[in-house]
């Protein structure tokens, strides 16, 4: 069973420079790009942000970590909820770790799965690739599903939005990138220098900004690809054409490393389509008195 | 206005408003004529009607406007329930998902010594759904909390957050100015 990626030899070299070693003076730890070893019980929480944790005492509050891997040694504990955005946990040997509360990686279904499988998130690395590819495949038929939703309550919108893409391809692709960023550096910004109370909201605001981009763009690329492949732009066809859209970037998105990377690209473009064509809205509406 | 039960569709409208043969139901001028709602629909595309055949002889025509008419309209009433159109992706959500199961229900077969086939089967089926009850319900509760924790971890970095205000504003507006020529050329 494997228990951890290869080991990063940066975090390693640099420790002795920024590890933030605690004493368990102050209540809580909150680290930011410096690794954080809790060496003594430790009355609050950890809040680390692109470092790693190790725990080698009892925590008495949460462990947040964005970015970052946690691990345990010998007498670590957290009483508790673990919460690891972005990263692993490395339990003990043939042990799950010794947390009281929740042990939770929000951004992984997968993990999840594998722990209603009576496999814990911290064993992820021994699964098999028929798991994977099950998960991958259950997610396709469910953005397929979405997307013919989307074409089936929006079908105008999302054919001017699929036609704004092919009129300026170039465009939606700086756009979809300037509006990852913006959106990103936005959320950034305001949780960085504004009371938690009004960041949060906008840092959510901006996080379902982009999802609803991606989602509707993403629909608006099947439906384009599926009209160029067919060669029919023909309203009776558009479900066909998305279905033929999707597979063609559904497989590819199924292939070691390039299906990774097209779908990212895909994704930057499609929330451009969605900013460019202003989620399809028509930019004159007509009134007859 | 009472809403009708059998509302006509888009295309029968302005077929009846211009006087020709509607496509999908033969009695649709006859309906339009005693239901005030249909009618409304029949006037509305008259008017169109009236309001493109007033503009002046020497407007340009546009090119590849009757195209992009076409690409571009909704679904009629008619197309929406046909399922004939919908079949294909239909049955590919479905095959496509059955694959998925069927790929989580291998290693549960394995366990099909102790259990019933049709019980194996169920079990990821069930892990799925209650892994997809947790995951949204993780979100829901953990995600506020992982935010406040990213935001008191990030007050303590500054510079960070002037760092990415600086570059927020030179990003916005050329945001603005590929969204602004985007309008223009639409």
């Amino acid at each position: 069973m494997r228990r951890r990626r290869p080991l990063r030899l940066g975090p390693v070299l640099l420790a002795p420079l920024f590890t933030a070693a605690v004493a368990g003076a102050s209540p809580s730890i909150t680290s930011v790009r410096r690794d954080v070893v809790v060496s003594s019980a430790l009355p609050g929480r950890v809040v680390a942000i692109l470092a790693d944790v190790r725990i080698a005492a009892r925590v008495s509050g949460d462990v947040i970590v964005w970015g970052g891997d946690v691990s345990f040694a010998p007498g670590g504990s957290v009483a508790g909820d673990l919460l690891v955005f972005g990263g692993t946990i490395e339990a003990p040997t043939d042990r799950p770790p010794p947390v009281e509360g929740r042990v939770s990686t929000p951004g992984s279904l997968l993990h999840l799965y594998l722990s209603e499988m009576r496999r814990a998130p911290w064993e992820g690395s021994g699964l098999g690739a028929s798991v994977l590819g099950g998960l991958h495949l259950l997610a396709l038929s469910v953005w397929l599903m979405v997307a013919l939703g989307i074409l089936y309550f929006f079908a105008s919108p999302l054919a001017r939005a699929a036609m704004s893409a092919e009129e300026d391809w170039s465009g939606a692709l700086l756009a979809g990138a300037l509006g990852v960023l913006t959106l990103f550096l936005a959320a950034g910004a305001a949780l960085s220098l504004l009371p938690s109370s009004v960041a949060i909201p906008i840092a959510l605001l901006s996080a379902a900004l982009a999802v609803g981009a991606k989602i509707f763009g993403m629909a608006a690329l099947f439906l384009l690809l599926g009209q160029k492949l067919l060669k029919t732009f023909a309203p009776a066809r558009r479900p066909a054409a998305l279905a033929a859209g999707f597979v063609v970037l559904g497989g590819l998105s199924l292939l070691p490393f390039v299906g990774a990377l097209v779908w990212s690209l895909a994704s930057i473009v499609a929330v451009g389509v969605a900013l460019v064509s202003r989620f399809g809205t028509p930019r004159w509406r007509i009134a007859v008195g | 206005m009472t809403p009708c039960h059998r509302p006509l569709d888009p295309i029968d409208a302005e077929a009846v408003a211009a006087g020709a043969d509607p496509v999908f139901r033969a009695d649709a001028a006859e309906h339009a004529r005693g239901c005030p709602s249909c009618q409304a629909l029949v006037n509305a595309a008259r008017s169109l009607a009236e309001a493109l055949e007033g503009l002046p002889p020497e407007s340009p025509a546009v090119p590849g406007l009757a195209e992009r008419v076409v690409r571009l309209r909704a679904f009629s009433r008619r197309e929406r329930r046909t399922y004939a159109l919908w079949n294909a992706p239909v049955l590919l959500v479905l095959g496509i998902g059955a694959a998925g199961l069927a790929l989580l229900l291998r290693p549960a077969l394995a366990a099909s010594e102790q259990l019933s086939s049709g019980a194996s089967a169920l079990v990821p089926l069930v892990a799925l759904l209650r892994a997809a009850g947790r995951w949204a319900s993780d979100l829901a509760t953990l995600g506020p909390r992982g935010l406040q924790g990213l935001s008191e971890a990030l007050h303590q970095e500054s510079l960070l957050g002037a760092a990415a205000l600086g570059m927020l504003a030179p990003l916005a507006l050329g945001l603005r100015k590929v969204l602004a020529r985007a309008a223009r050329s639409r």
